[in-house]
């Protein structure tokens, strides 16, 4: 993946000289990012603590390995490395549960595992449908929310799915 | 929901540890826990600063913009007749994709709600959920993001050989979520037409 390689620099660049050439005082605007940047960890940074701590416990103490024991025959059939099934699960409830959940996996088996690629990538192509659909339902009172989160819930699973064999692809 | 999943998480690591007799494990477990969560998050503070600094560039360099303008003819396929109907919706519609996009979550958010409130205004029946919301709820759902710049910065902090690699699997991903719940949305619309 040579060309993936570029990506990145590349598009840095091409931001940087676009705000330079639109006339955006680029040092000023970048601190103002910045700061928002700090805020931004500061406050996911109790989330991300209180959710590795539970999660923590529960890997540390065996009881992780049991939960993945008793769904191990689902992700047997489909392929699924066990350690991401926590991740899949928590996706749709919660960000920053999942955002904890990756981390742990991305310790737990290596950040360039397999598992912790996949973690990742499930991370960056999912919502969080639940909180998305009551934030944005519950702020015009609609009640009825029809199809929505069946719909949702069924992309969010074969995007699951495609995470585990696209990853499957690119990293092995 | 998410108090009920912690709540399971915890007591059931805790019971295990009672059971093993490992009261000791789980102590050690407990200060290692909140001292390695420290640790990633100092990690972490740096390098999302530095993302956060080239994603307000490109807010205020007109980047966004430009990518709204780029998905506006998408979006009046997806929302037949919308812009006819009420302009504004549309125009919330494409920002608050177009800042999903570019991962600016914390912006996206205002736009998808005044989004919402604009197509209530539309709404023949208020407190059932309009096609068109439907169908933005499941494009909001698996949101292309060109740029997941957490887990990068997490992947990064957790020294990974080159933490963007996993931009483009997330894209390919992104996309057939997407494209998997556009189907399944004109599915259920069809059915929901034929039950009525």
């Amino acid at each position: 993946m040579n060309i993936g390689v570029y990506f990145l620099p590349l598009l840095i660049l091409f931001i940087l000289i676009y705000s330079f050439v639109k006339k955006v005082r680029v040092y000023e605007t970048f601190i103002e990012g910045v700061k928002e940047g700090f805020a931004s960890v500061y406050s996911i940074a109790p989330y991300l603590l209180t959710m590795l701590f539970a999660i923590d416990i529960f890997r540390k103490s065996g009881a992780m390995d049991y939960f993945i024991y008793v769904l191990k025959p689902m992700s047997k059939v489909l392929k699924i490395p066990e350690g991401v099934i926590p991740m899949i699960l928590i996706k749709p409830l919660s960000g920053s549960g999942a955002l904890g959940v990756m981390t742990d996996i991305m310790k737990q088996y290596g950040v360039d595992s397999i598992e912790g690629r996949i973690a990742a990538v499930m991370m960056g192509s999912t919502e969080t449908i639940f909180y998305t659909i009551s934030i944005y339902f519950g702020s015009v009172n609609v009640k009825d929310i029809r199809y929505s989160l069946k719909a949702s819930l069924i992309a969010h699973i074969i995007g699951s799915l495609a995470a585990v064999y696209i990853c499957y692809y690119f990293f092995r | 929901m998410i108090n009920i999943i912690w709540f399971v998480i915890l007591a059931a690591g805790i019971l295990t540890f009672m059971i093993k007799g490992d009261t000791r494990g789980l102590l050690q477990a407990m200060s290692n826990s909140a001292q390695n969560s420290i640790e990633l998050l100092m990690a972490l503070l740096g390098i999302m600063a530095v993302w956060s600094g080239i994603m307000k560039l490109c807010e205020k360099s007109g980047i966004v913009d430009a990518l709204a303008k780029i998905l506006s003819p998408i979006m009046r396929i997806l929302f037949p007749n919308l812009e006819k109907r009420n302009k504004k919706a549309l125009g919330s519609i494409v920002m608050n994709i177009a800042t999903n996009m570019m991962g600016l979550s914390n912006a996206a958010t205002p736009f998808g709600i005044n989004a919402m409130k604009e197509l209530q205004s539309i709404n023949p029946v208020k407190e059932r959920a309009s096609d068109y919301m439907i169908t933005f709820i499941i494009i909001n759902g698996a949101c292309v993001q060109f740029l997941p710049a957490t887990v990068i910065s997490i992947r990064a902090g957790l020294s990974a050989k080159d933490p963007a690699d996993i931009i483009l699997p997330t894209i390919i991903t992104t996309l057939t979520a997407l494209i998997s719940g556009l189907i399944f949305n004109i599915l259920y619309n069809k059915k929901d037409m034929a039950d009525k």
